[in-house]
């Protein structure tokens, strides 16, 4: 080594002895970000992927522990409509089928006691339960003729109404034509209340007769009603028995 | 830098700084930095798996209990909501002027009353005939 040159720190015996050229470079290689920036972004791209992460925990604790209930998705077990979370669904699932299971069982036992000619015992809560069925039409039966008296409640009170107001006119007026016209109606209103009153008696009234909820005809094949053909209105409650 | 003749050697080279040790507190904060990005990382990673497969479980779960019970059944149960919903409805409705019209009736329901009625002629049957059987003269 030339006594003039000063020796260079860290470079191996080797490599000063052998007479090759040396390139020191300073800073970083071309095309290569500086060392600050080139951290930064590494703590970005980790903290998005942290992010992700944290997100698609977010959508996936949303879709199944989601609280709410969908209002315009028909549900036979919540008044508010169908859950929205999964969880939920698949509870609302369990009810119905908690509450519907060996429906068809009770059917076919009832029809082998009609064939053997014995009396049934068959019993199932969805249908003859305190809940069931057969309570709930009995209470809807029930709720028609608390409507329907009460029509016949408000026509005779119109009509009453009406007669106590003809009377008062009647006890005021003193001219004979006016007098003769208010016996008319009087006795025209006593008529109309007789008349409704011997409807309400008798239930003589067809468009005011209670249709027994047991006794209406069956739903029709097209009807889109959940309770009639839930398979129509509600495709995606049900899954397609496969076939052997 | 197979030895080219063209390059020339270095002559000058600037001397190297002083030799100044290591922080030892910068290099363990460091440390913790990235095991705490990782640890995060990690852990996010896993929840997220988690998370994921719980909503594909839940759907599998979902669909396995939509094989029973059939639409027929369904809608037994579909049908007593709309009793349960239509008394309220018109119990809360005091200005009607007409009755209402029940719901009709679903098929397995119906075929459930028509059974129930049938047992129920089918034991009065019996009874009178066991009736008259016992009141009838030898």
């Amino acid at each position: 080594m030339p006594e003039n040159e000063e020796p260079i720190s860290g470079l191996p015996e080797v490599l000063r002895d052998s007479n090759r050229p040396i390139i020191i470079y300073q800073g970083p290689p071309p095309g290569q970000l500086d060392p600050v920036t080139s951290n930064a972004i590494g703590l970005l791209a980790w903290l998005l992927l942290l992010t992700v992460c944290l997100v698609v925990i977010g959508i996936a604790s949303w879709t199944v522990w989601n609280p709410g209930h969908d209002e315009s998705r028909y549900s036979p077990i919540y008044a508010d409509g169908q859950p929205r979370g999964l969880a939920n669904r698949a509870e609302e699932r369990r009810d119905i089928n908690a509450l519907t299971s060996g429906l068809v069982q009770y059917v076919e036992r009832i029809q082998a006691d009609n064939f053997d000619r014995r009396r049934t015992n068959e019993t199932h809560a969805l249908i003859d339960g305190a809940d069931g069925v057969d309570a709930l039409r009995r209470e809807w039966d029930e709720t028609c003729r608390r409507v329907r008296a009460r029509v016949y409640d408000r026509r005779i009170g119109d009509l009453d109404t009406r007669l106590s107001e003809a009377r008062r006119q009647l006890r005021l007026t003193e001219d004979p034509t006016q007098r003769e016209a208010l016996d008319a109606s009087i006795a025209q209103l006593v008529l109309q209340r007789r008349d409704q009153g011997e409807r309400r008696r008798t239930d003589s009234d067809p468009a005011l007769r209670c249709t027994s909820a047991a006794s209406t005809p069956a739903c029709s094949l097209t009807s889109q009603d959940p309770w009639c053909n839930p398979e129509i209105a509600r495709p995606d409650e049900f899954v397609p028995r496969r076939t052997p | 830098m197979n030895g080219t003749p063209e390059a020339e050697p270095v002559t000058q080279a600037r001397p190297a700084p002083p030799h100044s040790g290591i922080n030892w507190a910068a290099l363990l904060v460091r440390m913790l930095a990235r095991v705490w990005i990782v640890l995060l990382l990690l852990a996010g990673a896993a929840f997220g798996g988690v998370a994921v497969t719980q909503v594909f479980l839940r759907q599998a779960e979902l669909e396995q209990l939509r094989r029973e019970p059939g639409p027929n059944a369904y809608a037994i149960l579909a049908y007593r909501a709309e009793l349960k919903r239509q008394i309220e409805a018109i119990s809360s409705n005091r200005s009607a002027d007409s009755v209402p019209t029940p719901p009709a009736r679903p098929v397995l329901l119906e075929e459930i009353d028509l059974a129930r009625a049938r047992n129920e002629s089918i034991v009065q049957s019996t009874r009178s005939e066991s009736l008259g059987t016992i009141s009838a003269p030898p």
